[in-house]
């Protein structure tokens, strides 16, 4: 008895995860007019900023972000954002392009159709090392751009602080930190407290209009 | 050695430059011996090791003027060794009289065959006393010896002006010096970007005369910025463990020594390849000569191999991760292994030049314009004591003269107003 339990509450929490996985690509089921999804306070300065997000980061939420009209050095650190596996991406996908493109030229010269150019082997390596190298770099570069948008979420054409009508000056010379209602941590009277202590200015609740 | 923090200077090791010049003295005392004994190995090797040292100091001019023209800041802190390293110019250039030498009294055994006298030119087969004549306009005594008194009079008046700024820095910093140093190196770039090339084709190049590659000087000038950023890490690292620097240089800094490190040995191999990939695919004798006597004969393909290796795919694979680079013990010993590796590099270039002796029967014909070229079967690799005394000889002169400018001022630009910025600096955490 208990093993079917157990596979309704697994498939339950994989049908969460999807939706959970939806909301945070910015195509979920649509935010419900009313609805809370955020918190949103602004900060004073650039240093100011880093200070609250490492206490952000300390309160243990994932789902914030700081927002800044220029990068800030350090902030990385600030928000405990940890080194992005895009690296290991592109050096796999650099590794299957170096194989593929001697592969390829290969197949195509010394196995499938033989054809002898200027006299050389059919295989002559060194003509195919600059073919090799350019397929190399095109996997590489494609799947770090590609990589990029998919560790990014991107494309995303919205997002909660967008309800906000003071967040226009995060373009402009305002600093500030946002904490989405995703976060399993949320607590709308509490989340609020926090940024009230960590020295928020201008606060207020991101509710999702129509 | 004692640590002035506050002033950052070293304090009791003039002596350090003393013992430099001796052991260099007898470097060199033992290489004369060598010449005297066999004057064609040892002038080999003797203009090996000079080319390993010149390509260090190649490396650090190259290093100070882009410092200057990009307006870095993460170099500030080893900005002042680079500009030591080029004090050496004026005395190498007293260590190139050797070379010069061989040249102007036409010797033709020794390193370049081009240096012959006219009567023994007339003995050579046509088509090599055509290329010869053809070439006696660049390749004469006089002409080569106007050029290494332009190269050197240029370096040196480089370095000269460099150095006498950046010391007028330390004393006080102004806009106005500031500007002056970075429009110094404009055309100080460009500059070292001709008599680095043509160094390489006059020095290197033309130990085979009938040979010749246009990109030839940008192959000697990535191997230099190679040698000068492993010298850097390993001199860096000599200094930490004693003290010197210990809290300003940290694992950021030593990340950007492994990146350059790692950007300039894949630029060495993609010059190198596309030296070799054209001559490959054209096929001309003339040229495959360069590649047919470092490939065919003897263990020439194992060293040949041994660079595509040790030049390329292991720091190609072990400095690829950011790992490697941010570990100081294992970045020295890569850097170890590349100065070792340059050196061989150096030797790949110079001793397939040196004949073995052998009867005619021995040697390789080659079909050039239709006219047959006899050519010389190359010695084999190998050591030489000479090779040994004439890189401690020429290094024992070039870091003694180094260390003595070196301990004798700030060894920052103190008043640098990116000092700060370069101690504190931190790569991205990508």
């Amino acid at each position: 008895m208990s093993s079917i339990n157990d596979t309704v509450e697994e498939i339950n929490s994989k049908i969460d995860d999807v939706k959970f996985d939806l909301e945070v690509m910015g195509v979920g089921p649509e935010d419900q007019p009313g609805q809370v999804v955020g918190v949103l306070a602004e900060f004073e300065s650039p240093a100011a900023l880093m200070k609250a997000a490492a206490k952000v980061r300390d309160g243990g939420y994932k789902f914030y972000d700081c927002h800044s009209p220029f990068p800030i050095h350090g902030m990385d650190q600030a928000m405990g954002l940890k080194p992005s596996v895009l690296g290991i991406f592109v050096f796999i996908a650099g590794t299957i392009g170096c194989i593929g493109g001697m592969a390829l030229q290969w197949w195509a010269n010394a196995y499938q159709y033989k054809m002898m150019i200027s006299g050389k082997p059919l295989f002559s390596f060194p003509a195919f090392v600059p073919v090799t190298f350019e397929i190399t770099i095109l996997f590489s570069a494609l799947t770090a751009v590609f990589g990029m948008f998919h560790l990014n979420r991107l494309p995303r054409l919205h997002h909660p602080v967008f309800y906000s009508e003071n967040f226009k000056g995060a373009s402009d010379d305002k600093f500030f930190v946002s904490i989405e209602a995703i976060d399993n941590l949320f607590d709308a009277n509490r989340t609020w407290e926090l940024l009230e202590r960590i020295g928020g200015k201008n606060i207020e609740f991101l509710v999702a209009k129509k | 050695m004692k640590w002035q923090k506050d002033t950052f200077r070293i304090e009791g090791a003039e002596g350090a430059s003393t013992k430099f010049y001796i052991v260099g003295a007898i470097g060199l005392f033992l290489t004369a011996l060598g010449i005297n004994a066999n004057q064609e190995v040892a002038m080999h090797s003797y203009l090996t090791s000079f080319m390993f040292w010149m390509t260090i100091a190649f490396g650090a001019l190259f290093f100070t003027l882009v410092h200057h023209l990009v307006n870095a800041k993460w170099s500030v802190l080893f900005r002042r060794i680079a500009e030591q390293l080029i004090s050496v110019f004026p005395i190498m250039a007293i260590l190139f009289l050797p070379i010069l030498y061989t040249v102007l009294s036409n010797n033709d055994v020794a390193l370049y065959e081009w240096a012959m006298t006219e009567e023994k030119m007339e003995t050579l087969d046509l088509t090599k006393q055509h290329l010869l004549h053809a070439k006696h306009i660049y390749l004469n005594g006089l002409f080569f010896s106007v050029r290494f008194l332009l190269y050197f009079f240029v370096w040196s008046v480089l370095a000269y002006l460099l150095r006498k700024k950046s010391f007028q820095q330390d004393e006080k910093h102004t806009n106005e010096l500031f500007g002056s140093l970075k429009n110094l190196s404009g055309p100080g770039m460009v500059l070292f970007a001709l008599t680095v090339t043509f160094a390489s084709f006059d020095w290197l190049m033309t130990l085979n005369p009938y040979w010749f590659s246009t990109i030839f000087g940008v192959y000697i000038f990535a191997g230099s910025v190679v040698a000068l950023m492993t010298f850097l890490t390993v001199l860096v690292t000599i200094l930490k463990n004693n003290d010197v620097l210990k809290d300003e240089v940290t694992a950021e800094h030593y990340h950007d020594f492994g990146k350059l490190t790692f950007a300039f040995c894949v630029f060495w191999t993609f010059i190198a390849f596309s030296q070799f990939l054209l001559i490959w695919y054209g096929n001309l004798a003339e040229e495959t000569i360069f590649y047919k006597v470092r490939w065919d004969y003897h263990n020439w393909k194992g060293i040949s191999l041994l660079l595509v290796f040790g030049h390329f795919l292991v720091p190609l694979i072990l400095l690829m991760s950011r790992l490697g680079k941010r570990n100081v013990k294992f970045l020295t010993c890569m850097a170890v292994w590349l100065l070792f590796i340059h050196y061989v590099d150096l030797k790949w270039l110079v001793f397939p030049t040196v004949s073995t002796g052998e009867a005619i029967a021995n040697t390789h014909q080659f079909i050039l314009k239709g006219e047959t070229v006899m050519i010389d079967m190359p010695a084999p690799f190998a050591f030489h004591w000479t090779d040994l005394t004439s890189l401690v000889g020429i290094g024992g002169i070039f870091l003694g003269t180094f260390w003595k400018n070196f301990v004798s001022q700030p060894i920052v630009p103190v008043n640098d107003p990116y000092l700060e910025k370069s101690i504190h600096f931190h790569n991205i955490n990508l």
